[in-house]
């Protein structure tokens, strides 16, 4: 019988949080409530590729994602003053971009069989050593093996692994149990790797 | 604990998750002695650090820009709203003072000024005739049957002005179309939405 991780053995990090000093965004959001623009054009300078990413993992295609991050950037502005906790804007941004996304892709059916060419070809010095031009050809493979996971699952690896984001703050985001967060990214990996496996035996790499 | 329990519980291990040291301690202690869930934990955090080595892609440096200049067209547009409803409602305060004011304007008591105006003998001046063809037996007649006159005037064009404006429409016809009626003056509330516009 699998054992689900329940709330009460999860790690806090919450409370861990709160005896750290408050995110700059916390700042910046209360300047940008009492009419300061200048703040918000910092959050979305410091927030726009983040969304973008994430987006773009989920949409894989390029100008769509732009165009999606711009949406969601806009209607966080306008809902500012639903936001309470000014500390917790990040993850309030990222559920406006997931419900956005999940509107989106409910009406438009927009999500393809087909993986876009979306990742930018890196150019390679050809005096880089071979340490890093490797490392570069891993990163190509892992963001080609992110984008044939299933919907979820890349979304959940982008909010935990690269995002960084707790498991609550996920399950928030998502609207999913602890338990199904905590599960989907287990599988999600070990996914993530079967793939990664035949992209490595086909540049004939062992993993 | 046996395999199963403790695989589930692997990537919340590798993330930190697990606040409960002695359930920690548990699937520590499992994998000293399971090789299998000693791989798939190694998996695990493998996946984890490759993707936390991910290169984030870069949006449109215009992006930004885009975002701000959305903000400001909608913020704008908003405004516009409220001003245009603060607009209507003065509109429709005025037309309601100027029905009422309009009456008193030519108010019954009013005629006592024509009364004292000095009286011209019939003879020397040739009054015109009024609407219905019956001649005016004074000057003071004259300026008051005018003054009734117009009075009726004004009353016919309140209660016909609707009509008479929707008549005026149909005759313009098209935007492209060329018509005389085109060229009749517009009423002040246009002006002041065209000039509103002119000045964004």
């Amino acid at each position: 019988m699998a054992l689900v991780l329940s709330a009460e053995l999860m790690a806090d990090r919450d409370a861990a949080s709160a005896a750290t000093p408050l995110p700059i965004e916390a700042e910046l959001v209360a300047r940008t409530k009492r009419g300061d623009d200048a703040a918000f054009a910092e959050l979305v300078e410091l927030f726009q590729n983040r969304i973008f990413n994430f987006v773009l993992a989920r949409v894989r295609h390029r100008q769509l994602a732009e165009d999606v991050t711009q949406e969601v950037l806009v209607k966080a502005y306008f809902s500012l003053n639903k936001l309470r906790e000014p500390a917790k804007f990040k993850s309030w941004l990222f559920s406006i971009a997931h419900n956005h996304l999940r509107d989106l892709l409910r009406k438009r059916k927009l999500e393809t069989t087909d993986v876009e060419e979306c990742h930018t070809e890196h150019y390679v010095d050809p005096d880089t050593p071979e340490k890093e031009l490797k490392r570069q050809q891993t990163r190509e493979a892992v963001w080609n093996a992110l984008v044939q996971l299933k919907p979820e699952q890349r979304e959940i690896l982008v909010l935990c692994d690269i995002e960084g984001l707790s498991y609550r703050e996920i399950a928030d985001i998502m609207r999913v149990p602890l338990g199904t967060v905590q599960s989907r990214i287990f599988y999600a990996r070990r996914k993530l790797r079967v793939i990664l496996s035949g992209e490595f035996s086909y540049m004939g790499e062992e993993l | 604990m046996n395999c199963a329990e403790v695989r589930t519980l692997l990537s919340a291990l590798a993330d930190g998750e697990i606040a409960d040291d002695r359930l920690r301690e548990k699937v520590q202690s499992h994998m000293d002695n399971c090789e299998a869930c000693r791989q798939e934990y190694a998996l695990q955090l493998d996946i984890k650090s490759k993707l936390s080595e991910l290169e984030p892609e870069e949006a449109s440096v215009f992006l930004a820009t885009r975002v701000t200049a959305e903000i400001k067209q909608l913020r704008r547009r908003r405004s516009a709203w409220r001003w245009s409803y603060a607009y209507a409602g003065a509109a429709a305060v005025i037309a309601l003072v100027v029905m009422l004011g309009g009456g008193l304007l030519v108010h019954p008591s009013a005629q006592g000024v024509y009364k004292s105006l000095p009286d011209v003998a019939p003879a020397t001046v040739a009054l015109p005739r009024s609407s219905n063809g019956d001649g005016y037996g004074s000057f003071t007649e004259l300026v008051v049957g005018r003054h009734e006159e117009a009075r009726e005037l004004l009353k016919v064009r309140e209660e016909w002005a609707p009509e008479f404006e929707q008549i005026v429409q149909r005759l313009g016809g098209e935007e492209d179309d060329e018509s005389l009626y085109k060229e009749l003056p517009k009423e002040n509330t246009e002006d002041e939405e065209e000039l509103a516009a002119e000045e964004e």
